[in-house]
């Protein structure tokens, strides 16, 4: 237990002194998620939108596809896009692999499913006279989308905030797609996989600490948006 | 009067089960059309085929000649206003729902506001302007949704069951914009309702409704119950059957074939389909008056011509006795 508790205080030390290396690492994990999150978001919640009102075959069947997907293992998405991404594979030529980018499309295509499926299930949720009054007030397609979005914001904004958490502590996909090379594609989670076997724990729960401020502040942010509902 | 909406093989259904079944059905312009039918006849779906919320599965709708599809659905449903049976207010005020659909076909934010705060005049909310939506009243928010439809000043008004679960007030309201509707805008409305004392002083044209499928126009009364040899029992009422009728779960009985009388004939006890009843409606329509009539807790409208009605001169709570001439089996068992 004193070991436990002396390296708590190494690693609050660490992040007080403003290490360097632990802060580009914090700062690469968030440029990394931030910009997957964003660019996922933008297609994949109109998208998840648009799924949810129209009538198609299959709907029920791509639903229920999208709830399985979200429960794949990330190093299963991780082991796809290194067989995609690597040298000999179909995307070989981009030289992607061992990139931010590559982190990025990995956990693109880890929350995609969840964004989708968490939009189209926030539609279903919603107040069932939504769609019909903005059928019968002559909304064209692209308006219902977005005041259907205007209108569960916040179920939408619960569910970036799910992905986000989900992309940003994630392990496998990082480590396979980044390579954990120093400085370039270090994130938190594949940093704090590296230092603790290296016996550095001090180091890994530092970092540790800082996912876990980041959960407490996004899920802060989430109910004081919840709390602030007009 | 020329036909606004005409309805040719209309099919609609949920999974298997056909909700509306309609071969016909012509609805006139400029004129206020009720579709009665009790809860789960199809009205609501009705409303959302004439107002393009729902496509049928086959047949073809006709709005002023012109076949809907998808090409033109967008132009067509701008033309048209529905106001649901509970409406969906957004987020935002009264006003900025109120100018919603003005804004959606592209108004700019001061005619939209100024056109909106006029609606909102003429169903008696402008006060309520600035509230946010979601802190009014049932009623006010009926009359909110109606304002927000009217500010699109729209060819076709669609209300479905537009007097429910309002006060006396809303309704007074309701009804006033329904007649200045069609009377001044000379538009067109088309309601439903399952409430028969709510109607006739609106109504131009009558469409019933029963099990998704178009009745006789004229029959509206309708009860529903079993048959047992003869006779038909709804609970209250024991109704005597014409011969050879088959077993059924419910009798249609058109309001001109039931008279009514002040006093009973002699010898009442022996004749049948004669009941004693209170009248507890009395509306003028078109040409005859609609007498509600509460018969052992079932009621019926009864249509009567306005002479006969000066000999009998029944006031509203009085006790008269009714005559049912005719009755038709509705839905085989």
């Amino acid at each position: 237990m004193d070991y436990f508790f002396q390296s708590l205080l190494a690693a609050q030390r660490l992040l007080l002194s403003f290490d360097a290396d632990i802060w580009f690492i914090i700062w690469t994990s968030l440029r990394i998620t931030l910009t997957a999150i964003v660019v996922c978001s933008l297609f994949a919640i109109p998208l998840g939108v648009w799924l949810a009102i129209h009538q198609f075959p299959g709907k029920r069947l791509l639903h229920n596809s999208l709830n399985a997907l979200m429960a794949v293992p990330t190093v299963m998405i991780g082991l796809i896009l290194y067989g995609l991404l690597s040298r000999r594979g179909p995307l070989g030529e981009l030289e992607l692999l061992y990139t931010p980018t590559a982190i990025i499309l990995g956990q693109i295509v880890l929350v995609l499913p969840i964004l989708l499926s968490i939009t189209l299930s926030a539609v279903k949720s919603g107040d069932r006279q939504l769609l019909p009054t903005l059928i019968s007030l002559g909304a064209s397609t692209n308006q219902q989308i977005w005041l259907i979005l205007k209108e569960l914001k916040l179920l939408i904004i619960a569910g970036i905030v799910f992905a986000f958490s989900r992309a940003i502590g994630e392990v496998g996909a990082a480590m396979m797609l980044g390579g954990n090379i120093a400085g370039v594609s270090r994130t938190m989670t594949t940093a704090i996989a590296l230092e603790t076997g290296k016996g550095e724990f001090e180091m890994g729960l530092a970092l540790g600490i800082m996912l876990l401020i980041i959960a407490f502040l996004l899920n802060g942010l989430l109910q004081w948006l919840q709390g602030s509902r007009p | 009067m020329t036909d606004i909406f005409q309805l040719n093989d209309v099919r609609f259904s949920h999974d298997v089960t056909n909700v509306i079944n309609i071969d016909q059905l012509i609805i006139p312009e400029q004129a206020c059309t009720v579709i009665l039918g009790d809860n789960g006849a199809g009205k609501t779906t009705l409303l959302s085929l004439l107002g393009f919320i729902l496509t049928p599965v086959s047949g073809t709708i006709l709005y002023c000649g012109q076949q809907v599809s998808t090409l033109n659905n967008l132009s067509l449903r701008r033309r048209i206003a529905t106001l649901h049976q509970r409406p969906y207010l957004f987020r935002g005020s009264v006003l900025d729902n109120a100018a919603l659909a003005l804004k959606l076909r592209g108004a700019t934010a001061s005619v939209a506001k100024h056109t909106a705060l006029q609606a909102l005049r003429q169903v008696g909310c402008s006060d309520l302007a600035a509230r946010p939506a979601n802190s009014l009243s049932g009623g006010e928010a009926q009359r909110v949704a109606l304002a927000r439809c009217l500010a699109t000043k729209p060819e076709v008004l669609l209300l479905d069951e537009p007097f429910s679960h309002l006060d006396q007030f809303s309704v007074k309201m309701i009804k006033s914009v329904i007649n200045h509707f069609v009377k001044q805008d000379k538009g067109t409305v088309v309601f439903s309702t399952h409430d028969h004392a709510l109607w006739p002083e609106l109504a131009d044209h009558i469409v019933t409704l029963e099990h998704g499928r178009i009745t006789n126009n004229q029959s509206v009364n309708t009860l529903y119950g079993q048959t047992v040899d003869n006779w038909f029992e709804t609970g209250q009422l024991r109704i005597k059957l014409p011969d050879q009728h088959g077993a059924c779960t419910s009798i249609s009985i058109d309001p001109t074939a039931i008279v009514i009388v002040k006093t009973p004939d002699s010898g009442f006890e022996e004749l049948l389909n004669y009941f004693p009843a209170r009248v507890v409606g009395l509306t003028q329509q078109r040409g005859y008056i609609n007498v509600i009539v509460d018969v052992e807790g079932e009621r019926l409208q009864v249509w009567q011509r306005h002479n006969d009605m000066n000999c009998l001169e029944p006031g509203l709570g009085s006790d008269v006795w009714i005559r049912i001439e005719h009755v038709d089996c509705g839905v085989q068992a």
